[in-house]
């Protein structure tokens, strides 16, 4: 890998696979015996993107639009029907060990591999032995101080609660210091509490050691506190890969505006926008983007208006928008 | 009265229509089940048609008792066992029909299906073997059949419930397997047994549950009737054991969970 | 590296099985029904007859021995690993595998491992010495290399051929020949002379069962090294076989599942 090259680089990925169909009942059954029928799913088309060293990327959208299978390929289990994938100078379904040595991928639904009835020390043990790590390496005591799981390695891992996993998973991921990190769901399940320290702990590592790290995730509240660039994924296709900032812009086309009254009598605020929210002379107007100066020096003209305020809706909202309607015209 | 038992035919009748079509699904997996629960009776009918060559009456016993063994496979230890590891089994108890009812549907159906898939070995292994039998003799040895099949599912059904107190069911009905293969006439037939082990063979429940169905269709046994009462008494026994271990282990499942 | 890999897998295998005392236990009284039972069904033979298929009681045991030797190792390295591969396959477990920076097949097959079984590959062993003790088979250091070599054989084959049957779920995900395997394994058990003439041709040279435990143990009571070109050969081309269908699978699984 040559110095300033992106560590990872995406040109025209594109992965589709037969999946054999089959309708219910013992007919289909018997019929699909002698002739199987198949259709082409695609997976992921034509993705094409860069990620730079050291940056923090947020690859969202809905269930089965081909986040997951972009991470499989990414980190070598599966390999495209077409397209190029470089990632640190290495194509990933080679799986040379030397590759398989800088990454890590991160699940939060398998969080930790291996037999369960172990402890969390046995499994430190054999990962540092399958990757090589020498001995006197410090990073083991970095992470569990970090992560805060002294408690935890003389416990098996059967008997550790969804976040205790998480965290002895992430030790062991992240043991050998892996460049470029794959994180998949990582906060799946979690409560808030173990969410919020989770976030945290990704966002000093990534400034800590400058990995890279595209992450993928439900839960929006996770992409806003580690990234400041996310691709958006649907259908198989790239709908955005831009600032986070611009993204709501980009897939509302409305903004709110918050407006508090005096007396909250009187007012048909169905003339200014979309009512989203009206309680106790605080009302919430939805508003298109082109028409909030307008309406905004109406509201003032019009209305004995105390504040107001012009804000984007939260990305939650936004998301589940996108992912019921689609991106709007 | 006549009521009850009518929707408990429907349902049990229920239970082994919806399992043999699930288990249609599997009928690659179902074959592999086949072969290997073929497999005893086969080395059976080849080491002894090559320890005492040219004795009809063994080949005979042999393909009779593959036969046999395919009516009355049981899989508890993965039906019931694996419900009550994995947790169905509480499932099953909310419903309002007796479990025993789901488990003996599944248990008739993979019955039927390894008959079914197992009846071209049998015939081909019949032909080539050139084994004589007689129609009064595979008569008389339906009752038996039928009393073993019911003996056979009742001793591993009981076997497969310990689940609820150990995690080692399967190593249990393993060992009652090894005990049917050594006494029940699949090692050798009960009677090339050396005394004491053919006389405690005979009466013990082992050989109930499979070789003396085989050895009455072979036309071995004359006394018949006695053959169907010592059935008769052990599947009497062992049902009586089974109702109590299933109310133990329900009292121990609700009061622990699974 | 490889081996240091495997030494540190195999000692965590052993911690695992530490911590289950009580299974253990168990494990070891079931490997010494199981061994028993097996005597026992080959006694029970030679009371009716002095030799089976050219065999003395003596060489018979001996066989069974290598037979359980042979198995032992299977149980003990292979099948913890190979055993419901398909549901590691479609659970996504198998991922971990690819993840690792290790050769993917060893670590599918080899990764994980039951100690406890290597009890039964003890017994093996000592059941073999015994039958060789009782057949008054005189020993040369000829024999006992050839045997030992054609055990190795026998090991390294039934691990490659293992494997390559595994390997039909990425071609096949649902179909599993776990048990299929097992019945064709049992007829290593006795002498392959005891099969009729067919059987016995396929149980050479088409699936080398004989390999198991036959060939080995007439190796040693012959002292001559007349099998050992061809068991090498077998066992380095089903290896290379097991190599080849391997990275097709998983050429086929990286690029076809979701």
């Amino acid at each position: 890998m040559t110095a300033g090259a992106p560590p990872v680089r995406v040109d025209g990925l594109t992965m589709t696979f037969r999946a054999p169909v089959r309708e219910a009942g013992l007919r289909a059954a018997l019929r699909s015996v002698a002739r199987r029928e198949y259709r082409t799913v695609e997976a992921v088309t034509g993705l094409s993107f860069e990620l730079a060293a050291g940056e923090v990327v947020g690859f969202i959208g809905p269930n089965g639009a081909g986040k997951t299978t972009t991470m499989k390929i990414l980190s070598g289990i599966l390999h495209p029907t077409a397209g190029e994938v470089q990632v640190l100078g290495f194509v990933p379904w080679h799986r040379k060990a030397d590759y398989l040595r800088r990454i890590a991928l991160i699940r939060g639904s398998q969080p930790i591999g291996g037999p369960a009835e172990l402890t969390v020390m046995d499994s430190m043990r054999y990962q540092r032995v399958l990757y090589a790590v020498p001995r006197d390496d410090r990073t083991i005591d970095e992470l569990v101080e970090l992560l805060d799981i002294g408690d935890l390695l003389q416990r098996q891992v059967r008997a550790l609660s969804l976040g205790e996993r998480m965290r002895a998973g992430l030790a062991l991921a992240l043991l050998y210091r892996p460049k470029v990190l794959f994180l998949d769901e990582p906060t799946l399940g979690l409560d808030v509490l173990a969410a919020g320290a989770l976030r945290r702990f990704v966002a000093e590592y990534a400034a800590r050691t400058g990995a890279t790290i595209l992450l993928t995730s439900h839960y929006m509240a996770d992409v806003e506190t580690l990234c400041k660039r996310v691709i958006l994924i649907d259908k198989s296709r790239i709908r955005y890969d831009g600032g986070l900032d611009a993204l709501t812009t980009r897939l509302s086309p409305y903004k709110l505006l918050k407006v508090s009254v005096a007396d909250p009598t009187g007012t048909e605020w169905e003339r200014f926008g979309e009512v989203e929210h009206s309680e106790d002379g605080k009302v919430v107007l939805r508003v298109r983007r082109d028409e909030v100066p307008a309406v905004t020096g109406a509201l003032l003209a019009q209305v004995p208006v105390v504040d107001l305020a012009v804000e984007d809706p939260s990305l939650d909202v936004v998301m589940d928008r996108f992912y019921r309607d689609g991106i709007p015209s | 009265m006549t009521i009850a038992v009518r929707r408990t035919a429907l349902l049990l009748g229920m239970a082994i229509w919806r399992s043999s079509v699930q288990w249609w699904s599997f009928r690659s997996f179902v074959i592999t089940l086949v072969a290997g629960r073929t497999v005893t009776p086969l080395l059976g009918l080849f080491v002894w048609s090559a320890a005492v060559p040219g004795d009809a009456g063994i080949t005979t016993y042999y393909v009779v008792l593959l036969a046999v063994q395919l009516m009355t496979v049981s899989y508890e230890h993965h039906t019931l066992a694996s419900d009550i590891y994995g947790g169905d089994f509480a499932v099953e108890l909310v419903k309002p029909q007796p479990v025993v009812l789901d488990l003996l549907g599944t248990n008739l159906a993979l019955r039927f299906w390894h008959l079914m898939f197992g009846a071209p070995v049998i015939v081909a292994v019949a032909l080539l073997a050139e084994i004589s039998l007689h129609g009064v003799d595979l008569l008389l040895a339906l009752p038996a059949i039928l009393l073993a099949a019911g003996l056979r599912f009742v001793f591993t059904y009981t076997l497969a419930l310990t689940a609820v107190w150990t995690q080692r069911a399967h190593g249990a009905v393993a060992m009652g397997e090894t005990l049917i293969f050594l006494l029940g006439g699949t090692a050798a037939p009960l009677t090339f047994l050396p005394e004491p082990f053919r006389a405690a063979g005979a009466v013990l429940p082992f050989w109930s549950m499979l070789g003396a169905p085989a050895e009455i269709a072979a036309g071995n046994i004359d006394a018949v009737l006695e053959v169907y009462a010592v059935q008769l008494g052990w599947l009497a026994v062992t049902s009586a054991i089974a109702v109590v271990v299933w109310r133990r282990a329900v009292r121990r499942f609700t009061a622990f969970g699974g | 590296m490889v081996l240091k890999l495997f030494g540190a897998l195999f000692s965590m295998s052993l911690r695992r099985s530490l911590a289950f005392r009580a299974d253990l236990l168990f494990e070891l009284v079931m490997t010494l029904v199981g061994a028993g039972a097996a005597v026992a069904a080959l006694g029970v033979v030679y009371t009716r007859t002095d030799t089976l298929a050219g065999w003395s009681p003596g060489e018979a045991i001996a066989l069974l021995g290598t037979f359980q030797l042979v198995s032992g190792l299977r149980t003990a390295f292979v099948e913890p690993n190979l055993q419901w591969f398909g549901d590691q396959v479609k659970s996504g477990r198998f991922d971990a595998i690819l993840l690792q920076p290790a050769p993917s097949m060893f670590l599918a097959s080899l990764a994980t491992c039951t100690p406890a079984a290597l009890v039964q590959v003890a017994l093996g062993i000592g059941i073999t010495a015994a039958g060789v003790i009782q057949a008054e088979v005189t020993l040369t250091v000829a024999g006992v290399a050839s045997w030992l070599i054609l055990v190795v054989a026998a090991t390294v084959t039934m691990w490659a051929t293992r494997i390559a049957l595994a390997s039909v779920v990425f071609w096949a995900l649902g179909l599993n020949l776990d048990i299929l395997y097992d019945a064709v394994w049992q007829f290593g058990r006795y002498p392959v002379q005891v099969y009729r003439s067919t059987l016995q041709s396929v149980l050479t040279y088409v699936v080398p069962v004989a390999l198991l435990a036959t060939v080995p143990v007439d190796a040693l009571r012959d002292g001559s090294f007349v099998a050992v070109p061809a068991a090498v050969v077998v066992a380095a081309g089903t290896s290379t076989a097991a190599w080849v269908i391997w990275r097709r699978g998983l050429r086929r699984y990286t690029s076809a599942t979701s």
